[in-house]
């Protein structure tokens, strides 16, 4: 069975002049070789088309790649154990959910933080990407954040400064980027490979939150913005796996008014599943009255788990 | 759909191969660039600029530029770059330690519980039930904020958009001047006239959804353009969006509409002012109402209660409430929720004051580590808080206040 010319990547019209002409599957080229009805760059864009080939990976070296993936911790004990004692992978998609208040932008700045701490305290030295798309980001709000990571005995220490030094040491290698509109994130995340070129040793992407800007921009057509949902969903898989990056995401919560206890198996993201579906782990916060309940809903490496944090 | 003619093709082949996308400083392959760009999106059905050509999947761009896979790859990436130039847009953290600017609320233990006070750029939203003390809240901020950079203000001018009836001026005018005698000392307090802290508030009163959305589409961006303006109050927003007021006009009478309606606005202004908070370094403060929670909803009381950001029982640093805490959430929902950056809640309770408690023991000659069962109601006093529920700049924490002509204050430790 050959391939059918219908089901290479071609435009409509090539499409229709080969099919008018007889030519219905790949094998029929070889056989007649009379392509004069087109032009000499509709030859070359259809030997291109039909040279595409499946490629195909052993399990084994999956296997191989998996066991010298890399993991940071997040410098948070609880929070470790619950993603099997060693932390966010890299090469992977990790999905954070949570209502307004529950410590998502909180934990995105301690992982751009844990992550740029160098190897002896868990971490890997690397640079982050924070994708801001709802205004979350401020130095003020990293900058205590970094004091509450190196310093977290001092519960209220908002008179106590870091030292300037560690302040901008850590601080450095977050990159931020604002972002107001889905076509933006589009862009942003298509010009990737170029970004990850010329900025040298990033290890985390953090886009906060990934459900504002299509929900800005698709207001009004749910299936549109699904759509949109699935294509970044493996856009942003396949940028995870090919540069062996961290990528987190925070989704907004569904509404969950009243309830108080959140289920582990239904999805708690307001944008469904979509995001489920790329993701190696899925993390649901909660507000508490003391602290932050953080669950792990979901995973492709470890088993659901439940733990509580006093203050992040 | 069209597709792009063959003669189209063919010059954006052309172009394309000779490489004159890769360099966007030259002006000529700029033009270039961008006619490319026009052509691919006037192409498509519904784009009148390149970057919607964005706002599909990318094999439907495919499909309707008619391009093949070389071709359109070449030109997505043309038109991503002109979209979003990521070297313009990339900012390391260090860099942003110039954009930390607060309002200052004129009281540094209240600005400590915010975090520095008010931040330039960021959606607060003020909530509590009625005669919490909101409107006064904004109004000691819209003073604060005009007062000279070296008083402790920006300089700032202020808009007021008022949607529950006129105005309060005359409180403005009698908490001008002890507030600002209080933040700024004697000598500058003489030398100000209440009346200068008028002048440069310009207030709106909107009695309808469609004429504050109005505002707010051609009347706001033309007063924030000038540039002056650092504090924009919306007392409140949910004054026109909680009840279905229009259902003569348009028909519709269903709630899931009107719900649906409602979050359509919300999500448009809320990205409309996200934008302009940035741009023009202004903050935005809106006012929000609460609404009930029916029984049979929630779970345990303490749980629920700090899920919704509403403080427990437990957090309130009284030793005898009288006043049962009802079960209230902020107004407008999860949409509204996530468009704030900011949630600051003012709430008021009936507790007691220790010190006065102690006092009162002691001349009646009661013991001292004797508990009564129930505290004297004449002792009781209504308390207030400004709690900041959630920000991402600072925890959540609770400062009690005092209220009184010149506005908030903290209440000190030592006083309770």
């Amino acid at each position: 069975m050959s391939r059918s010319v219908l089901s290479l990547r071609l435009p409509v019209y090539l499409q229709t002049k080969l099919i008018q002409n007889g030519y219905h599957t790949v094998a029929d080229f070889d056989r007649h070789l009379d392509l004069g009805f087109l032009t000499q760059s509709e030859v070359h864009s259809l030997k291109c088309a039909a040279g595409t080939k499946l490629s195909a990976r052993s399990a084994l070296s999956l296997r191989q790649q998996a066991l010298t993936q890399s993991y940071f911790s997040t410098q948070l004990s609880q929070l470790d154990a619950l993603l099997g004692g060693r932390g966010i992978p890299l090469g992977c998609v990790t999905e954070v959910t949570g209502e307004p208040g529950s410590g998502q932008t909180d934990l995105c700045l301690r992982l751009c933080l844990a992550a740029r701490l160098p190897a002896a305290q868990g971490g890997l030295g690397v640079d982050s990407l924070y994708i801001d798309t709802v205004g979350s980001f401020s130095y003020c709000g990293a900058a205590r954040a970094a004091l509450r990571l190196c310093a977290p005995h001092h519960e209220h220490a908002t008179d106590s400064e870091l030292s300037d030094s560690l302040a901008t040491s850590l601080l450095d290698g977050i990159h931020v980027f604002r972002v107001y509109a889905a076509h933006e994130l589009s862009a942003l995340l298509c010009s990737f490979d170029e970004i990850a070129s010329q900025v040298a040793g990033i290890g985390l992407v953090i886009i906060n939150t990934v459900s504002w800007p299509y929900v800005a921009s698709f207001a009004s057509s749910i299936a549109r913005r699904q759509v949109m949902h699935t294509e970044l969903a493996h856009k942003l898989a396949q940028i995870a796996s090919k540069h062996n990056v961290a990528v987190v995401l925070v989704s907004q919560a569904k509404s969950t008014f009243g309830r108080s206890n959140i289920s582990l198996s239904s999805s708690s993201s307001m944008d469904g599943d979509v995001w489920a579906r790329v993701s190696a782990n899925r993390i649901i916060l909660q507000r508490r009255s003391n602290g932050v309940s953080v669950v792990l809903s979901a995973s492709t490496m470890h088993p659901p788990g439940e733990t509580f944090v006093k203050i992040m | 759909m069209s597709t792009l003619t063959e003669e189209q093709q063919v010059l954006i082949a052309k172009c394309l191969a000779k490489g004159r996308f890769c360099s966007l400083q030259r002006v000529p392959s700029k033009r270039a660039n961008q006619s490319i760009c026009g052509l691919a999106a006037n192409n498509v059905v519904g784009c009148e600029e390149p970057h919607q050509c964005l706002l599909m999947p990318y094999s439907e761009f495919l499909r309707s530029t008619g391009l093949n896979e070389e071709q359109g790859q070449l030109v997505w990436t043309l038109i991503c770059r002109s979209t979003y130039p990521w070297q313009q847009h990339c900012r390391r953290a260090t860099e942003l330690k110039d954009d930390d600017v607060w309002i200052s609320t004129g009281d540094a233990e209240i600005d400590q519980c915010l975090g520095g006070g008010i931040r330039l750029g960021s959606m607060v939203e003020v909530v509590g039930e009625s005669a919490a003390g909101k409107t006064q809240l904004c109004i000691q901020l819209a003073i604060s904020a005009q007062l000279p950079e070296a008083h402790g203000g920006l300089n700032g001018d202020v808009i007021y958009i008022s949607t529950e009836g006129p105005f309060p001026v005359s409180r403005l005018v009698s908490m001008a001047s002890p507030f600002v005698h209080r933040v700024c000392g004697e000598e500058y307090a003489n030398s100000v006239d209440p009346a200068d802290f008028m002048h440069r508030i310009q207030v709106a009163e909107f009695e309808s959804m469609e004429t504050m959305f109005h505002a707010f589409d051609y009347k706001v961006p033309s007063l924030l353009s000038a540039g002056n303006v650092r504090l924009m109050i919306v007392d409140s927003i949910a004054a026109h969006l909680r009840f279905n007021t229009s259902d003569d006009n348009t028909g519709q009478s269903s709630p899931i509409a009107f719900y649906k309606e409602r979050s359509d606005s919300l999500v448009a202004m809320g990205a409309k002012f996200k934008r302009w908070a940035n741009e023009y370094n202004c903050a935005f403060v809106f006012i929000n109402q609460v609404t009930d929670l029916f029984a049979g909803d929630s779970g345990n009381g303490n749980d629920n209660d700090a899920s919704l950001g509403l403080p427990s029982i437990a957090d309130i640093d009284a030793e005898f409430t009288t006043m049962v805490t009802s079960k209230k959430a902020p107004a407008l929902g999860a949409v509204w929720s996530n468009i704030i950056d900011t949630r600051i809640m003012m709430y008021q309770r009936r507790g007691l004051v220790q010190s006065e408690f102690r006092r009162a023991s002691d001349v009646q000659g009661e013991a001292a580590d004797q508990a009564p069962v129930e505290p004297p109601s004449h002792l009781l006093r209504t308390r207030r808080w400004i709690e900041n529920v959630f920000s991402p700049w600072a925890l959540n924490t609770q400062c009690e206040v005092v209220l009184d002509e010149s506005g908030f204050q903290h209440v000190s430790k030592a006083d309770i």
